[in-house]
């Protein structure tokens, strides 16, 4: 016998056993089941942890599988509306004790940048919480952090809360899931899907009627993502309100950006330098590069087609760089400024875009390959979905998903903004207007957009990125460290605001999703009086209710994934 | 009445009064000629050059601050030319200035960012170093300067020689060296730096109380009257949330011109911690809220019946003093609800008499004027510092003991060390000048001056007005009330009072010809104390009610000489705790029923 080892608590033997407790710990630890409750845009960081380069796998929690029965760490991403807290609160409840919450974004910590009466001021209002995890959005590294954090927690329980879960009272009123859709003849049964469903791409809800399994009848419910962004910008400058603008379509946050300067541009006349064009238009056209792959890749997945899911992020990863290195932001870039942009382009960076054109093409060819003559594949979305011209017309459908239906109606083409018309590209249409033409016009318009690109890569004009008007343009930012005049103008444009002329406009662009469109009302002072936004997403999904009606319930899934919603700007 | 002319500016017919300065018409037809050197209350120096126009005949660009509105006059404030001139003078301005907007409290405020950004070119041509100058340096008690700030426009230095009647200020060295500096670097200690911060057109000379607090636009602002002594000067108190920031004065010419004193401006108390409503409970004071305090007040009142008494003074408001006196003669009409005002003949017999002074802004007409009592600038500071405005009266100050002769003021005052009612009845001034005679109300509490020396006022040949600078917050709305009945003094030493309420005195004042106030008080036994200075009695009393600060005030009072004025305190705080009128109706309504 040896002597006892002090390290060891005085015992005279080494332990080489431990309580069951710590084993089953360190079992969880290792093997945490998210139930991802995505709701906004920290939803689209979280998706990217899952993807390739992140590689969620590698800490044992990358069965995201929407499922609360096998799920114990509930990773709520995105703004919690009080619409949506009974639904949040459900799921939670419906979770395999013992479970866990990261509150992911800002706005689950503390409400974020959404001070208003339809959104919870953070998730510890409705739950108990064990992550916070700040950022708008957070980064993917900073989502593996937090779960590294938690499973560290999960090793000594103790440890996470200060309060038991038992204890745990929401302070906020939960309030109800409500139905409402009654059966219209005997033996159909009503089916809620959504609105945390993985195929309503974000908040969507859809009752439907089913008579087995054909659709009689589908109601759309939206508004799980109200988060009043146009009563917010009666209270904001206009320079204030444009980071509100990324997260309108949270894919595609840079053609917003461009949209919404365009429209404040318009309102108070005026013209910005041709290189600021030029970069609002290779950026625009990047952006909906970006936003169209994940209408593809999440199109597919929702099918059953994962591998493109994670080509296209891949693809998208490259994307993110080249964002980050020019606005410093992967997601949520901000890049405009009234009359102009906020940087200059980095130096190589054309460069670099050009190689992801070219890996980009590599890719396309891939998915193409994979997906083209894909026999599951086009069983499941030719002749699926089918919308005709004149449906597409009436329901106010745009963009992909009216030019699949035949009409060649492309802002771009139509009512030519920024440098299009100085560009040789198509619109391209569909033949029958099924999910496969809208597959096959988004994939063809990724094309286009590669085109545009390179055209506008070649023909990049020298010269100032902001306009040199000092009544509405903050000046460039090295200069207001630097000069006094300038740092005036700064002072002023910041704490007081621009002051347009009175009067209205209304601004559009093609936004990846179809027109979007901001109608701004100026009384004259510092903040609009009102602004309306004209988004795509709402009137695209207006057609559900109509294309849904006879499908088989498995097709809803393919047509609700072809019409590539995003509730962010649906519901506003 | 002031004769009419007609002119043209930047091409518009116009009609002013003859002489009206040309930069205060240009404001009042909404195309200000941006400015920085010249001050309606200053008046013209024509130095900083920022408000050349063209005015027609003239070969070169005239200031406009020299210019006054006259018959014919063409002037234009918008061409090419002036444009030209106004960004030159701009640019120069802001070669020198240090990029200190993100930390300068003027940030937001500022006549010169508004002027640059309005007038200026936007464009730094300045590739070179700035000069660098002498930075947060006090100026005395209140005032901070920061030399590479200013522009040198002197609005401080006429400030303090033109208006405050102290040579404290001047230029040191030239060019853009050019320094405001103290004398033998001391300190200015003048009554009215405050005023300093507010009328540099930069940051340069910032108030200490306000220093780094709040950005104007954070601000709340509640136009108010100041209540620091009886003359209510228009001002602003400035709030962030609940807090107060700042006070600073509003444009009256009938009181205070565009001043406010330093006491006005700084000494507003901070605001008490939570425990300002007490009640006694098994013989201790314990901490409740207002409205427990206020219910509990109203319970002892309502309970003793014809036993209950108030004793209001001068700190109240004419609507609480209504209150109070409407209470008091449901409770018991035989007694008198105030305290007593031996002031009161005299300040009758003087407006009887048709002798007051109305209007302050009327100083400048009289050829000479009297103060019986000690100086002004010491009691109610404004009426002081107008009566020193340059072309005012010459004045005499009749005073004896302390503060006989305060302090070396540049003004020329004559300053008779006797005692003043013996020197006014001696000399009753007659002749046919001018002549205004102020009184400080010490002197008439004391019984000294008899109504016979407003005869003889009124007998004299000249124009004569009287001002009676009383003490106290609203002793002039207290007086309004009337005389209402027996001392209650008188009733609480007979025992007839075995409930009393003690409703905005201050002692100092209102007190002030009672001896031993506190033994007679606590003869009521049971006391209900909202009141300032009697601590003494805090000890003993059965509820204690906030102390409350002018600025916490909503309602009316009647300033010195007789204008009524408007307290007004930010909206929440005051739905908080303005509730004392309501209190006062819901025990007279408890006592009725």
């Amino acid at each position: 016998m040896s002597q006892p080892n002090p390290q060891n608590h005085g015992l005279s033997v080494d332990v080489l056993t431990t309580t069951m407790d710590k084993a089953v710990n360190w079992a969880q630890k290792n093997s945490l089941w998210p139930m991802p409750m995505g709701i906004s845009c920290c939803a689209i960081e979280m998706m990217s942890t899952v993807a390739s380069r992140y590689d969620m796998a590698r800490f044992g929690a990358e069965a995201m599988r929407f499922s609360p029965r096998q799920s114990d760490m509930m990773i709520v991403a995105g703004t919690l509306t009080n619409k949506m807290a009974p639904v949040v609160r459900r799921i939670y409840d419906q979770m395999l004790e013992p479970k866990y919450v990261i509150a992911m974004g800002t706005c689950l910590c503390t409400g974020g940048m959404f001070d208003s009466y339809s959104v919870v001021q953070g998730l510890d209002r409705l739950l108990p919480v064990d992550i916070y995890l700040p950022g708008c959005p957070p980064r993917p590294e900073a989502l593996l952090d937090a779960l590294r954090k938690l499973q560290a927690g999960v090793v000594d329980r103790q440890s996470l809360r200060d309060a038991p879960r038992e204890q745990f009272e929401p302070t906020i009123d939960v309030g109800v899931i409500k139905t409402t859709l009654e059966p219209s003849r005997e033996g159909t049964m009503i089916l809620n899907m959504g609105p945390q469903h993985p195929a309503t791409h974000g908040v969507f809800r859809i009752e439907l009627e089913m008579d087995g399994e054909t659709v009689v009848k589908a109601k759309p419910h939206v508004g799980y993502l109200h988060r009043s962004f146009e009563k917010i910008a009666e209270e904001k400058t206009y320079h204030n309100y444009l980071p509100y603008t990324d997260r309108l379509d949270y894919l595609s946050p840079l053609s917003n950006n461009v949209a919404y300067a365009m429209s404040v541009e318009k309102l108070v006349g005026l013209d910005i330098p041709p290189r600021a064009t030029r970069i609002r238009t290779l950026v625009s056209e990047l952006a909906r590069i970006s936003a169209h792959m994940v209408a593809i890749g999440t199109g597919a997945l929702d099918l059953g087609a994962s591998t493109i899911f994670f080509y296209t992020f891949q693809m998208r990863e490259m994307l993110y760089d080249l964002f980050e290195e020019l606005t410093g932001t992967r997601l949520t870039t901000s890049y405009t400024r009234i009359g102009g942009v906020s940087r200059d382009l980095p130096g190589g960076w054309l460069g670099k875009v050009s190689h992801f054109l070219d890996e980009l093409d590599r890719t396309m060819d891939d998915i193409e390959g994979l997906l083209n003559r894909n026999r599951i594949w086009l069983d499941r979305n030719v002749g699926v979905g089918v919308i005709s011209p004149e449906m597409a017309m009436s329901y106010g459908l745009t963009g992909p998903n009216l030019r699949a239906s035949g009409i060649a109606f492309d802002k771009r083409k139509s009512d030519p903004y920024l440098d299009y018309a100085d560009f040789d590209f198509d619109i391209v249409t569909g033949t029958h207007g099924d999910c496969m033409d809208r597959y096959l016009v988004r994939m063809a318009e990724i094309r286009q957009s590669t085109s545009i690109a390179r055209q506008a890569l070649a023909s990049m004009p020298d010269g100032p990125i902001t306009s040199d008007n000092r009544d509405y343009v903050l000046p460039e930012k090295d200069l207001v460290y630097s000069s006094m005049e300038e740092l005036i103008h700064h002072f002023k444009l910041i704490s007081e605001g621009i002051k347009p002329p009175m009067g209205e406009i209304y601004s559009t662009i093609e936004a990846p999703k179809g027109e979007l469109g901001f109608y701004i009302v100026s009384d004259g002072g510092p903040h609009p009086y009102r602004l309306k936004i004209r988004s795509p997403s709402f009137n695209n999904l207006s057609i559900t209710r109509k294309v849904l009606e006879g499908q088989m319930i498995a097709d809803v899934v393919a047509i609700v994934a072809s019409l590539d919603p995003v509730m962010g700007e649906c519901d506003r | 009445m002031p004769e009419k002319i007609h002119m043209k500016f930047n091409g518009r017919d116009v009609e002013a009064e003859a002489g009206t300065p040309l930069i205060d018409l240009s404001q009042e037809l909404g195309e200000e000629i941006p400015h920085f050197c010249y001050h309606p209350g200053i008046g013209v120096d024509g130095n900083c050059r920022l408000c050349l126009v063209e005015l027609e005949g003239a070969p070169k660009l005239v200031p406009a601050c020299t210019l006054k509105a006259g018959d014919g006059m063409e002037v234009r404030s918008n061409t090419e030319k002036v444009v030209k001139a106004r960004q030159g003078v701009l640019e120069f301005l802001l070669i020198n200035h240090p990029l200190d907007c993100p930390i300068c409290d003027k940030g937001g405020e500022c006549p010169l960012q508004d002027y640059t950004r309005m007038h200026g070119s936007g464009h730094s041509r300045m590739g070179d170093g700035k000069n660098l100058g002498k930075k947060h340096h006090s100026l005395g008690e209140h005032i901070m300067f920061d030399s590479e700030r200013c522009v040198t426009c002197t609005r401080c230095v006429r400030f303090m020689s033109d208006v405050a009647g102290r040579d404290e200020l001047f230029v040191r060295h030239r060019g853009d060296r050019a320094m405001i500096s103290v004398f033998q670097d001391g300190s200015i200690t003048s009554g009215f730096t405050g005023n300093l911060a507010d009328i540099c057109p930069v940051g340069a000379l910032t108030s200490k109380g306000f220093r780094f607090e709040a950005r104007p636009w954070e601000l709340k602002k509640v136009e108010t009257a100041c209540g620091e002594c009886s003359l209510h000067c228009a001002a602003s108190s400035w709030w962030k949330k609940d807090e107060i920031k700042r006070m600073t004065p509003d444009m009256d010419h009938a009181v205070n011109a565009w001043w406010i004193c330093d006491r006005g401006r700084y000494e507003y108390p901070e605001a008490d911690g939570d425990s300002q409503y007490l009640v006694r409970r098994q013989g201790e004071s314990v901490s409740v809220s207002a409205a427990e305090a206020r219910a509990r007040a109203a319970e002892l009142m309502a309970a003793a019946g014809s036993g209950a008494a108030i004793l209001a003074g001068s700190r109240a408001t004419n609507e609480e003093l209504s209150a109070i006196a409407n209470l008091q003669s449901e409770l018991n009409g035989k007694l008198s609800p105030f305290v007593s005002l031996p002031e009161r003949k005299f300040v009758e017999a003087v407006s009887a008499a048709g002798l007051e002074l109305e209007d302050l802004s009327a100083l400048g007409d009289f050829d000479r004027a009297v103060v019986l009592g000690a100086d002004p600038e010491l009691s109610h500071p404004i009426f002081g510092l107008r009566l020193a405005a340059p072309g005012g009266p010459a004045v005499t100050l009749v005073h004896q003991g302390e503060g006989a002769v305060p302090s070396d003021f540049t003004r020329k005052w004559e300053r008779v060390n006797e005692d003043p009612v013996a020197w006014v009845s001696e000399d009753a001034k007659p002749g046919d000048e001018s002549m205004l005679v102020a009184i400080h109300g010490e002197l008439l509490r004391s019984g000294g001056l008899g109504t016979d020396l407003i005869d003889r006022l009124k007998a004299r040949p000249g124009k004569t007005r009287v001002i009676v600078l009383l003490e106290g917050f609203n002793r002039r709305g207290l007086m309004a009330q009337g005389e209402k009945g027996s001392s209650i003094f008188d009733a609480l030493d007979a025992g007839e009072v075995n409930t009393l309420l003690l409703f905005g005195l201050d002692p100092d004042v209102d007190l002030a010809g009672v001896e031993e106030w506190e033994e007679k008080l606590s003869k009521a036994g049971r006391i209900i104390l909202q009141s300032h200075g009697m601590e003494a009695l805090e000890s003993s009393a059965e509820v204690v009610l906030e102390r409350r600060r002018a600025v916490d005030l909503e309602g009316k009072v009647t300033n010195t000489f007789g204008l009524d004025r408007t307290l007004r305190s930010w909206q929440p705080l005051a739905g908080l705790r303005q509730q004392d009128l309501d209190w006062l109706s819901a025990i007279r309504e408890e006592v009725a029923s």
